[in-house]
């Protein structure tokens, strides 16, 4: 199934998105999707790995299933579990019943009661292959990793009382890390890899103005400079794109309280993510080393409207 | 076809199509030995991904070469710069790297002669600008400076190795929130017990508990290695290789004195290759067999007898690796004898931010051993505050005594 015949095409099928995507996120995704391996994607915090997964299924109009990695992630809840009390309930309600043993057995362990988790769902997506997003895989153990490598590696798992189940639509995978340790090698030589690292300037303005279409240009200007040298401070938590786009949105809803007290200095909550960068931002501003972008009110709006 | 690269390994105008292609295959492959050679961990199952991705996209531009098989090929951030330059390198023809590829490349496949490539350099002189530093640090042949002389006698390393497995065992075993199933425990756990219910028909003959789950801990090492912190340093890196060897993942180890660096990687290949027994043969003079590996990595390391930036370096930590102290659970150990030549400001700041995200922080200075020592260096004095433990570590026993400090 060719999805997308050339590199070209996915950019644009990613922009006409709202993804501001450079040709390297293309080319990888493109890539992933042709070489059939899994994406990892690396990179700090808020600057879109997630995105491009939905942005994927979206281009591609196919679902995107998301497993979410946590420390103490097992098989059972990461591929599908038994629901017991309800097959409990049933086992005691056919005790009096006249059905034969193998019967009953074969509807205890049937689909009704088989609770699907994700990595289940992906397998067994019925018209076409959806995006598997493994999110911050990091934080998951090694022993999962591995586990998970087996299930990715041929698609198939094993139920004990269904059968093997085969992917008829192969997923594509899309794998996030945020390098709070090292991956196995299994995992590295499976996928191809992609480095996500804040954005410059002039794709923080694509950005923000492709996200919040109603801002003025001068105000996406001047936020998007205010934070290109905030990045080049050494703060602790430095703040990613999403923090931007919060924070022009932020300004922008403020705009109509510009009059009395400056929506700028109240705001850098919003970017600052801890009380030390906080202070420091603070700090700098008041010494006059970083100068806010400046809030203005709209015009009044004269309602007879323009001849 | 192409503007830039090197004509023997790109096909040529009257080629037929089998020549063509034999051509680019031949220069992906031998690009990609390149990368190995360079300290690039590309194996040879990345060469037919390789292909196949330029079989993707194609090889009408330049750009999109370099993207596709940096994908294939560059696995983090210092990865990727490094193989930035040396795609630049490799088919810009730059050097000898394209000229005769055949025959020269060969060459350079095997281990690394140094042949067209100069040895480490020297820590504070510029690396010639054209050709990439590759910052790999361990090389089989050695570039040598006068290694640090003092070697443990195999029963200091005895001792060594049975701290650090205390320690190790230590690390694994910290009773966390988080349950597991159990016999005995404090609490039941209704999920599972109904559970093994149904799978006997609805009783439940046993209640099943919860218990608490193991957390594991982990250490990061920072270790001076400068000048003055020659003698005692060779004794503590080796303490982290014996770490290293028991406790796995759970340990990183890094080297700093004038500039930061992880060696992590290094000590677990290491340690793989210490033989069981002492080795037969000739050993070197004021070395043990079993530490063998650990003093070339030592004498390897261009950091020797440089001055010390401490904060510098800490601050370099936490900006490049500070990622490894995320999940909260670290405890970091300084080992400098706190006599820093850069600003104390640095110092105090970095301390700080070091402080707040690891559970622990101590700090190891030899010269603590003697009990006349007061810290009065700028460096030290900025540091204290920040550290739960300041502990001297002048020989095994008091290595040991770290484990109290977890």
């Amino acid at each position: 199934m060719a999805a997308f015949k050339s590199v070209d095409e996915l950019l644009r099928q990613l922009e006409a998105h709202r993804y501001v995507a450079d040709r390297e996120v293309a080319t990888a995704l493109y890539l992933a999707i042709r070489l059939e391996r899994p994406l990892l994607v690396e990179g700090p915090a808020g600057v879109g790995k997630t995105e491009i997964a939905r942005v994927l299924a979206e281009a591609l109009g196919t679902r995107l299933i998301r497993l979410q990695c946590y420390e103490g992630l097992d098989a059972s809840t990461a591929l599908y579990e038994w629901n017991f009390p309800k097959q409990l309930l049933r086992v005691r309600l056919e005790e009096s019943g006249q059905r034969a043993i193998e019967d009953r057995e074969r509807t205890i362990f049937s689909e009704e009661f088989l609770l699907e988790r994700p990595l289940l769902s992906a397998l067994r997506a019925k018209e076409r292959s959806p995006v598997l997003l493994i999110d911050e895989v990091d934080r998951a153990d090694p022993e999962f990793e591995a586990y998970l490598m087996e299930v990715l590696a041929d698609f198939q798992v094993t139920i004990p009382e269904l059968g093997t189940i085969v992917a008829r639509h192969r997923p594509h995978v899309i794998i996030t890390s945020n390098r709070s340790r090292d991956l196995s090698d299994a995992l590295r030589r499976r996928c191809l890899y992609l480095w996500v690292g804040y954005p410059s300037y002039e794709k923080e303005l694509a950005i923000v103005q492709a996200r919040i279409p109603d801002i003025a240009r001068e105000m996406a200007e001047a936020v998007c400079r205010f934070m290109q040298k905030v990045r080049a401070l050494d703060l602790e938590k430095p703040p990613g794109a999403a923090e931007t786009v919060d924070w022009a949105r932020a300004l922008l809803a403020l705009q109509d309280e510009a009059r009395d007290h400056d929506p700028a200095g109240s705001t850098l909550g919003v970017i600052a993510k801890t009380a030390s960068d906080l202070e420091q931002l603070r700090d700098l501003v008041a010494r006059g080393e970083l100068t806010l972008p400046s809030v203005s009110a709209p015009p009044a709006q004269n309602p007879a409207g323009a001849p | 076809m192409t503007v830039g690269m090197p004509g023997p390994l790109l096909p040529q105008a009257g080629d037929g199509m089998p020549q063509a292609g034999m051509r680019l295959v031949r220069g992906v492959v031998t690009f990609l030995r390149f990368l190995r050679t360079h300290g690039l961990p590309v194996g040879p199952d990345r060469c037919v991904l390789a292909l196949r991705a330029l079989g993707q996209v194609g090889v009408g531009s330049r750009e999109e070469v370099r993207t596709a098989l940096r994908l294939v090929c560059a696995v983090d951030p210092k990865q990727r710069e490094r193989f930035d330059r040396l795609f630049d390198l490799f088919w810009d023809g730059g050097g000898a790297a394209a000229a005769e590829p055949a025959c020269r490349l060969e060459a350079q496949a095997g281990p690394w002669s140094g042949g067209t490539l100069p040895a480490a350099p020297e820590a504070g002189s510029d690396a010639p600008a054209e050709l990439p530093q590759t910052g790999a640090l361990y090389s089989p042949h050695g570039v040598v400076r006068a290694p640090p002389q003092p070697a443990g006698e195999p029963d200091a390393d005895r001792l060594l190795r049975e701290a650090a497995a205390r320690l190790a065992r230590r690390l694994t075993y910290r009773p966390s929130r988080r349950a597991r199933a159990g016999r005995r425990g404090e609490r039941p756990d209704p999920r599972r017990t109904l559970r093994v219910a149904a799978s006997r028909g609805g009783d439940a003959p046993r209640i099943v508990y919860r218990k608490r789950r193991i957390r594991r801990t982990r250490l990061v090492m920072l270790c001076d290695v400068s000048g003055s912190m020659q003698p005692h340093a060779c004794l503590l890196l080796r303490f982290a290789q014996a770490l290293t060897r028991t406790a796995g993942t759970l340990v990183e180890t890094f080297i700093f004195s004038t500039r930061l660096e992880r060696i992590t990687a290094q000590l677990r290949r290491t340690t793989s290759r210490l033989p069981a027994r002492p080795a037969e043969g000739p050993v070197r003079p004021g070395g043990s067999p079993s530490g063998d590996g650990v003093e070339r990595l030592i004498a390897s390391v261009p950091l020797w007898g440089a001055g010390t930036r401490i904060g510098q370096s800490l601050a370099s930590f936490l900006r490049d690796f500070g990622h490894l102290l995320v999940p909260g659970e670290s405890v970091v150990v300084v080992m400098s004898d706190g006599l820093d030549t850069g600003e104390v400001e640095l110092m105090a700041r970095s301390m700080a931010r070091l402080r707040r995200n690891a559970r622990r922080l101590l700090w190891i200075n030899p010269l603590a051993a003697d009990p006349r020592y007061e810290p009065l260096a700028r460096g030290m004095r900025a540091a204290l505050p920040y550290v739960d433990r300041l502990m001297a570590a002048d020989d095994p026993a008091s290595l040991a005594a770290l484990e109290r400090y977890l």
